[in-house]
């Protein structure tokens, strides 16, 4: 976004290069590394550790998120029914975005017409 | 790997890179289903460690899609991933945010927010989930996790601690 103000697009490429191609090859440098030392058990089991520590991460992310929308709790069945379709039937995301996602914003878009999220009136 | 599954892993990325809306881990479960479950290009434990190292890596977290391509394909396959999902978000970043700034106060803004923020926490507890299940393949891994939810929930902390404790304990084999 800064390049894109500073220099347009070529600007926003060059930023965006900028910042992630140093940090992959380190990332994939890391990742070779590993991959020299994958068989050794406590190697492998540090780098589960890590996952599993990650895993925790992600759910207390979605839980500490969703408090944030307990005035609007109704909303999270949409949230709930994402995590049965993605997670539990494993049901491909396109279809299950494709389904809950023009719903979930048209209830919105209808139910919500009093109230903008800024707080301003509707102007229509 | 074929170039036709070359394009196919890029085309599939590019596709992801549009429906991610709760962030690139979002759609992680898909990438899962995807990468592990239907092409078999690399095995649970493969797919996991990839996530577990670009979080303990420094840089973006984004590039635990270059990883996933890596293990996929190597490097063609590393640089298909990740310019899949980088360059259509990009470009919807690039002139999304130009129309939002024009319509933040329409009703179709917020009614894009108020629909879809809700999904949003729906995948990312899918992406815990999924990888939890794909990871942890004893009960002392499912206390790990456990324990690092209950921390997370109410610490702020920088979660690199804890990932770099957890490492230190698997490694002494504590866990």
């Amino acid at each position: 976004m800064v390049g894109d103000r500073w220099f347009g697009w070529r600007g926003a490429v060059v930023a965006l290069a900028g910042m992630l191609v140093f940090p992959a090859v380190l990332v994939m440098a890391i990742a070779m590394t590993y991959d020299q030392f994958a068989q050794v058990p406590r190697v492998q089991r540090a780098v589960s550790a890590m996952a599993a520590v990650a895993a925790g991460l992600l759910l207390a992310t979605a839980v500490r998120l969703g408090q944030t929308q307990l005035r609007r709790w109704r909303w999270l069945g949409f949230g709930l029914s994402a995590f049965v379709g993605v997670a539990l039937l494993r049901l491909p995301l396109a279809w299950v975005l494709a389904v809950l996602g023009p719903l979930a914003v048209a209830l919105a878009w209808f139910v919500d017409r009093s109230r903008a999220p800024s707080g301003a009136p509707d102007k229509r | 790997m074929s170039g036709a599954d070359l394009l196919a892993l890029f085309a599939h990325f590019a596709m992801l890179s549009v429906l991610a809306i709760g962030g690139a881990l979002g759609t992680s479960p898909e990438m899962h289903r995807y990468l592990v479950e239907e092409r078999g290009w690399m095995t649970h434990g493969q797919f996991t460690d990839s996530i577990a190292l670009a979080q303990a890596a420094p840089g973006p977290n984004i590039l635990f899609v270059t990883l996933l391509g890596w293990q996929a394909a190597g490097m063609v396959g590393a640089l298909a991933a990740t310019v899949g999902i980088l360059l259509p978000s990009s470009l919807i970043c690039y002139y999304g945010n130009r129309w939002r700034s024009a319509n933040e106060d329409s009703r179709l803004v917020g009614a894009i927010r108020l629909g879809l923020g809700p999904i949003a926490i729906g995948l990312t507890l899918s992406a815990g989930w999924i990888i939890a299940v794909a990871n942890n393949v004893d009960w002392k891994l499912w206390l790990l996790s456990a324990a690092a939810f209950a921390f997370f929930l109410f610490s702020r902390r920088n979660p690199l601690w804890l990932i770099g404790a957890g490492a230190l304990a698997g490694a002494l084999g504590l866990v």
